[in-house]
């Protein structure tokens, strides 16, 4: 569950950044400050096996079915779907624990 | 041990994971190639071997990495004139915006390739004869950089000419750096320089090589789909 989480929110930062940051700056805005934030693609490419493993793993333990479990691997990649991912993780999880 | 029961059902599923798993793997090979060609196109290997443009390239396909850059040479007659404005060519160690003379030699085989002159002149040339051409071949400009117009070129791209034209055209564009008749008189115009282009795939070697892992990890997931519930059911029963 915390490997999720921390995944998540590390993730959903990541998106933000590449989504609002990166991407922005190669095609549109402040071109030449792009190279500043080359490095937000990378880490957020390494970083997100990390979180569909993660995901994989959660969703396993918390019985989600097949089609939840992709969608939970999808939201990695949206800027704010891990978090909304990571909210709805930890309400199940405080349900179960109650 | 459990059997697995092969029913139409199982089948179909099993099918369904191959055909995703084997796109995804596709789609890291895909990124792989990628990560190869950056590598390449940031650092160009400068041949100064000039080549025969039919040995590099092929008329209607994309330029290959390795052709870009390249020195050729072509013999063909030139069928179309155009103006390309607003073109930034090197002075010196800055930049300055001229309008470019373009035209399409039409080569054997029906096909053709844009061929920059040089800086276009108000009295245009008139060249009936076969040409032979030395330049270096570059890919097409992807962005426009003048404002539409007729007998103008917003940028330096085959694409913009295909219907003035029944030949079936070179990717990219030369920048002529001479031209002769077929007696070897060489035919004078104002050329412009044609340095080694950097050009660049978009992305980074190591960010393909992030999406190679990642696709190929998802497809690794795809090939065990059919099992998620199976697993599910002994890791958390």
């Amino acid at each position: 569950m915390n490997r999720f989480r921390i995944m998540a929110i590390w993730c959903g930062v990541m998106s933000l950044l590449l989504w609002f940051v990166n991407v922005p700056t190669h095609y549109w805005i402040f071109k030449g400050s792009h190279h500043y934030f080359t490095w937000v693609a990378l880490v957020h490419g390494f970083t997100y096996p990390i979180y569909v493993l993660a995901a994989f793993h959660y969703c396993l333990k918390a019985r989600k079915s097949f089609n939840q479990t992709i969608l939970f691997i999808l939201a990695g990649t949206l800027p704010v779907a891990s978090f909304i991912a990571e909210r709805r993780a930890q309400a199940e999880f405080r349900a179960l624990s109650k | 041990m459990t059997k697995i029961k092969l029913t139409k059902s199982a089948l179909t599923k099993g099918f369904a994971a191959l055909l995703i798993s084997l796109l995804f793997i596709e789609l890291g090979i895909w990124q792989l190639h990628r990560a190869q060609d950056s590598t390449k196109a940031s650092h160009p290997i400068i041949n100064r071997n000039v080549a025969s443009l039919d040995s590099i390239a092929q008329a209607g396909a994309n330029l290959s990495p390795m052709a870009i850059n390249r020195m050729v040479e072509m013999t063909g007659r030139y069928v179309k004139l155009y103006s390309a404005p607003n073109q930034p060519v090197a002075n010196g160690s800055s930049k300055r915006k001229v309008s470019l003379e373009v035209r399409i030699l039409k080569i054997s085989g029906n096909r053709g390739i844009l061929v920059v002159r040089g800086v276009d002149s108000t009295k245009s040339q008139s060249i009936g004869e076969d040409v032979k051409v030395i330049g270096r071949l570059y890919p097409r400009q992807s962005t426009d950089v003048a404002i539409p117009a007729k007998g103008g070129l917003t940028r330096l791209d085959p694409a913009l000419v295909t219907g003035d034209t029944k030949l079936e055209l070179f990717d990219g564009y030369v920048i002529a750096q001479l031209e002769q008749t077929s007696y070897g008189i060489a035919i004078n115009a104002m050329r412009i320089s044609a340095p080694i282009q950097i050009s660049k795939v978009s992305g980074y070697y190591w960010q393909h090589i992030t999406y190679v892992f990642i696709w190929w990890l998802l497809a690794l997931m795809a090939l065990g789909a059919p099992f998620y519930n199976r697993l599910r059911d002994k890791i958390a029963p």
